[in-house]
């Protein structure tokens, strides 16, 4: 009884709401429809409860590295709970528009944004010699992979018209034809993969979600 | 937008260039506590807004319903407190209900949305010929594309190893596939340097070098 209600009642349950939201799809029944627009607003809370379970997550292992000094890192740790302590308090004066608060806003503004800016700009650092690994023609595939690098990047910079006046037009046909088959078949293959993830989580095959190996 | 002359101003965009000096200390120098501060600093404020939002989501999802008298609103939060049980190992597998709706509706939605603009649409496209009186350049495009596709799609064909009748169609479906990447990381790389030298800017604003 205990393995019905801890395995396959939610492998069932999990088939059943993926047959709901096909049949809604591809049949008109208004109260498949309704069922399944209200399973999508449940799923949209769980999720949102659950981002707030990973933040719980976070502050647990860095409260742990509070209470065991861990060398070098827990002043770190108590910083981190700190900023998300007091930036949370500071959401909580005005929980639907947090930005009426100046302080928050002022975090938000200064340091969050530009923060989030620089951190996804790192990565210019380490791309340029990413760029040199990748872009060596040892075979027709790496040849191939930099003449449509090189003239796509030639294309953007203004010094690609100086060198030659034709270098704009390969570049953008590498642009706009060039890499479409590629992208075409990346989506067609990805698309046909998530139908045959889906058919095996359908038939309680994929149970890597549950915290289980997935079966055979 | 000018340059700050307000005290809370100028303070924010120093703290901001303080911050992002701290940050690109770790690939300019090496990892050191400068870095590792910004890096805390960013992920606890980072969490703290992540959950701002949820709170909010929730609220305006399940809890104003809940109170304008929609009750069942309470089954979807009691889920969303039963994914906490993943922290418990006796009782971790209540939180397998909750994840069973998630992973249901969006493999569900995820099936039902591919089908039509990821497989039934690129397929008309690639079919697709240009309209009559079309230059000799459209009618190459729209066979390399046709062709190209078909290649492509054939090096992803795993079941069979890519020998005999295979070896050429996959090669050449390989070396399209390149072309493709090539063109894609050649995006890429100058994405991410726009990226970069806007940072690079805004470190010469806020020393005054260039105007805001």
């Amino acid at each position: 009884m205990a393995e019905v209600v801890r395995r396959e009642a939610v492998y069932a349950l999990t088939a059943i709401i993926v047959v709901i939201m096909m049949v809604d799809f591809f049949f008109t029944i208004p109260a498949i429809s309704a069922i399944a627009g209200e399973l999508r607003t449940w799923a949209t809370i769980i999720s949102t409860m659950a981002l707030t379970l990973g933040a719980v997550n976070i502050i647990r292992v860095h409260s742990r590295n509070v209470r065991r000094r861990a060398p070098g890192v827990w002043y770190h740790s108590a910083w981190l709970i700190f900023i998300f302590a007091f930036v949370l308090l500071l959401g909580f004066t005005d929980i639907n528009n947090p930005s009426s608060n100046p302080v928050y806003k002022w975090i938000f503004d200064n340091a969050y944004v530009s923060l989030g800016q620089t951190w996804y700009a790192i990565t210019g650092f380490y791309i340029a010699s990413a760029a040199y690994r990748a872009f060596r023609a040892r075979n027709i595939d790496a040849a191939l992979l930099l003449i449509a690098g090189i003239f796509v990047m030639l294309m953007n910079a203004p010094i690609g018209e100086v060198i030659w006046v034709q270098i704009p037009r390969i570049g953008r046909w590498f642009n706009d034809v060039g890499q479409v088959p590629a992208m075409r078949t990346f989506l067609i293959v990805a698309a046909f993969g998530l139908l045959a993830f889906g058919f095996r989580t359908l038939l309680g095959r994929e149970r890597g979600f549950y915290g289980e190996v997935a079966g055979g | 937008m000018g340059y700050p002359t307000t005290i809370d101003g100028i303070l924010g965009i120093w703290t901001a260039l303080a911050l992002m000096l701290f940050v690109y200390s770790y690939p300019l120098y090496k990892e050191n506590q400068l870095f590792r501060f910004a890096e805390h600093f960013f992920i606890g404020l980072s969490l703290a807004i992540a959950a701002i939002i949820a709170i909010q989501t929730t609220i305006r999802l399940a809890i104003t319903p809940l109170m304008a008298g929609k009750f069942y609103y309470i089954i979807p939060i009691l889920l969303g407190f039963m994914m906490y049980f993943i922290l418990h190992r006796d009782y971790r597998w209540i939180s397998r209900y909750p994840i069973a709706i998630l992973v249901g509706s969006s493999i569900g939605l995820g099936m039902r949305g591919t089908i039509i603009p990821n497989i039934l649409s690129q397929i008309i496209s690639t079919i697709t010929p240009p309209k009559a009186g079309a230059d000799a350049l459209s009618w190459f495009n729209f066979v390399y594309i046709g062709i190209g596709t078909i290649l492509a799609v054939m090096y992803f064909l795993l079941t069979f190893e890519h020998k005999g009748p295979l070896l050429y169609p996959t090669r050449l479906g390989r070396w399209i596939i390149m072309i493709g990447l090539g063109a894609y990381y050649g995006n890429t790389v100058l994405f991410r340097m726009a990226m970069l030298s806007g940072r690079a800017q805004f470190l010469l604003q806020v020393l005054g070098l260039v105007p805001f």
